[in-house]
């Protein structure tokens, strides 16, 4: 329609007054530049503001676009609109905003405009304007009426999900009673020596289908008082050693059953006591790893290791693996592994019965943990599961220090053909690096502490290089050689960019020694979020401010040998 | 000039910022000169005759590390107030609070 440099003046404007006279739409010119004040504004945009004449509306208006668009909304149509112009010029800018009418009524409107260069006028805007704001109220009106349904349809759906999982809750308790009458007298019965064969088998039957009926109605409760919102963890000190040797009975019992091999590696100064709740970490690992040797068959392996991902003041993140040589689940199958019922052979036939709602309590009981549940597997070759839980330190050891710590490396390997199980237990004790001479990167923006941090880790003979943001930490770090720094101390709050991102940066960086520098942080902050962000972006561990200098050395010391052990290579820790 | 006993008189933990700072007596009078000044006591202010609830409570966490770090404890109770109430982003009247923390500070500096 328009082209560019239109011949657009004041002598020809009266053939666009002629052709806005009788249009039923909305239509008006403004300049683009300046205070955007208007060129022509036809009768229907005049009747749209209420206005009886031009007059009475450049009085309203100040004949200017911004008196007529509404206060509030000036804002977003001038972004709405640059951002219209920069991603197109195809088409017309649709903008939709309010107006303030002569008689104060607030109205809708629609605004399809354009802009054209023109030469009496230089730059101006086409707009075309219609009052929308009958149909605008019914779309508003819609709109509410469907979240109210939505709303009222979730109320009753809670109420009736709740009302079941008590009527479950109840009736679960009413059938165990007589379920364990039944099972117990059918061991009594099956102790008669004098039975015959035929009757004796029948018995069995019965033993094998009460205890998976049994085993049904205790995860129908599980699952019932996870959803209820009834499962509550316990925060009690514990025996994680004694915790890990019960597992490792059962599990050693039934893969000699299974002709399997077994093996629990421990690595990285895993605590002899923790606090939480060691019956539904058990819970956990003794489900996975039966599923483990359920589905694997002789000759096979299953494998956990469980390794200390890292520790903070008062919280120690653990890794648990555990790994088999199994039938292995198809890629198809491993987003639904963890819904209730679902199992990827369902058929009532196949060998490997179960109740389905193992896997679901399992992620349920992890995610009231707060911690994460990952699977990896390939059909035919095996499956690995790996589960990471954040447990409370216990101060059980805090008189030993670290050498009291679980053994290094633990590890049994049971084989169904030996009869004796062959502990091997190797007593590398977690060692501490000497600070002589290392070198240390301080990343703190507050200038008084920072030269605490130097007068304690001077102490120590460090050398400390300061940077006072995260940016400078990170500069300060990909100039550096690789290995130069031994250790990166961390502050979370600082200006231009904070510890969390520096530190998640520095171990994007590509240097060998991107992954395996120990960052800790330091925060006046020991609050659980803060803790979880940094395990997330990579950091080795967590001191609180004001620092406790002896627990600054400690920690360093124990991370830089860490880290220099596993830049020697091999030897797994 | 300061001197550890005038510090003592004014009630701060003597004996635990020194320790901090690896009982280096100079090194502790000189952050403690240091923190009396802290321009964050003037960030503190602006931000909260702005109303600026969140560059307040930056400001304040800032000034109770460091006073924390030294010991100045008749500082550090009212910081630390103030910080929590500005963590939540309390609406309210901070003038009261704010007064006891400036005289603190001026008693701090009249120290030096």
């Amino acid at each position: 329609m328009f082209g560019k440099n239109f011949g657009l003046n004041e002598e020809t404007m009266h053939i666009v007054e002629e052709i806005g006279r009788h249009m039923p739409g909305g239509f008006f010119i403004y300049k683009a530049e300046g205070n955007e004040e208007l060129i022509y504004a036809n009768n229907s945009v005049i009747k749209i503001f209420g206005c009886d004449n031009l007059e009475d509306f450049k009085q309203l208006t100040g004949y200017k676009f911004k008196g007529m668009v509404h206060p509030d909304d000036y804002q977003s149509v001038v972004k709405s609109v640059d951002k219209q112009i920069e991603e197109s010029d195809e088409n017309l800018d649709h903008v939709e905003y309010r107006i303030i009418r002569k008689d104060g009524e607030i109205r809708w409107v629609d605004d399809y405009g354009h802009y054209t260069d023109t030469i009496g006028y230089g730059g101006i805007y086409y707009v075309f304007l219609s009052d929308i704001t009958e149909a605008y109220k019914k779309k508003e009106m819609k709109e509410k009426r469907s979240e109210q349904a939505l709303r009222e349809a979730l109320e009753v759906a809670e109420a009736a999900n709740k009302a079941k999982t008590v009527f479950l809750s109840n009736m679960s308790h009413e059938i165990r009673t007589p379920m364990n009458a039944i099972i117990g007298l059918d061991s009594l019965a099956l102790k008669n020596e004098a039975l015959d064969d035929v009757t004796r088998g029948y018995l069995e039957k019965i033993g094998e289908s009460a205890r998976h009926l049994l085993e049904l109605i205790n995860d129908i409760l599980d699952m019932s008082r996870i959803e209820s919102g009834r499962m509550v963890l316990k925060k009690e000190e514990f025996s994680f050693r004694s915790m890990l040797e019960q597992i490792n009975v059962l599990v050693m019992t039934q893969c000699n059953d299974k002709g399997l091999k077994y093996e629990c590696k421990v690595k990285g100064g895993v605590s002899e006591y923790y606090i939480g709740d060691d019956m539904k970490l058990k819970q956990i690992l003794v489900n996975i790893l039966s599923n483990a040797i359920k589905f694997t068959d002789a000759p096979g392996n299953v494998n956990l290791t469980i390794e200390r991902k890292s520790v903070y003041e008062d919280k120690t993140t653990l890794e648990f693996i555990i790994s088999d040589t199994g039938i292995g689940m198809d890629e198809s199958f491993i987003p639904k592994i963890f819904d209730t019922f679902s199992q990827e052979n369902g058929s009532k036939n196949n060998k490997y019965g179960s109740t389905g709602l193992g896997m679901a309590i399992t992620k349920n009981i992890v995610d009231i943990m707060n911690g994460t549940i990952s699977v990896d597997s390939k059909k035919g070759v095996g499956t690995a599961f790996t589960i990471v839980i954040t447990l409370n330190n216990s101060k059980h050891e805090e008189n030993g220090s670290v050498n009291n710590s679980f053994d290094e490396t633990k590890n049994l390997i049971l084989d169904g053909s030996i009869t004796e199980n062959s502990h091997k237990i190797s007593n590398n004790e977690k060692g501490r690096a000497s600070l002589d001479g290392k070198n240390i990167l301080l990343a703190e923006d507050v200038l008084i502490n920072a030269e605490i941090m130097e007068a304690l880790l001077g102490v120590k003979n460090l050398n400390v290089h300061h940077a006072s943001n995260g940016r400078k930490a990170l500069d300060m770090f990909c100039e550096s050689a690789e290995y130069y720094y031994d250790a990166i101390l961390m502050d979370i709050r600082m200006p231009e960019m904070d510890g969390l991102e520096a530190a998640s940066l520095i171990r994007k960086t590509e240097r060998n020694d991107s992954k395996s520098i120990p960052i800790i942080a330091m925060t006046a902050n020991a609050f659980d979020e803060d803790v979880q962000n940094s395990v997330q972006v990579g950091m080795n561990a967590h001191l609180s401010k004001p620092v406790e200098p002896e627990k600054l050395y400690r920690t360093l010391e124990e991370l830089i040998w860490e880290a220099e052990k596993k830049k020697q290579g091999g030897i797994y820790l | 000039m300061i001197t550890v006993e005038a510090l003592k008189n004014y009630g701060a933990n003597v004996e635990e910022g020194l320790a901090r700072c690896m009982n280096n007596e100079a090194l502790y009078l000189k952050l403690v000169g240091m923190a009396a000044d802290e321009e964050n006591f003037d960030r503190l202010h602006a931000a909260l005759e702005q109303k600026n609830l969140k560059d307040a409570f930056e400001a304040a966490h800032a000034l109770k590390g460091v006073i924390a770090n030294l010991a100045i404890t008749p500082l550090h109770e009212k910081i630390a107030e103030i910080t929590e109430l500005l963590r939540a982003e309390t609406d309210m009247d901070y003038t009261a609070l704010e007064e006891e923390i400036n005289s603190k500070r001026e008693e701090l500096r009249k120290l030096m």
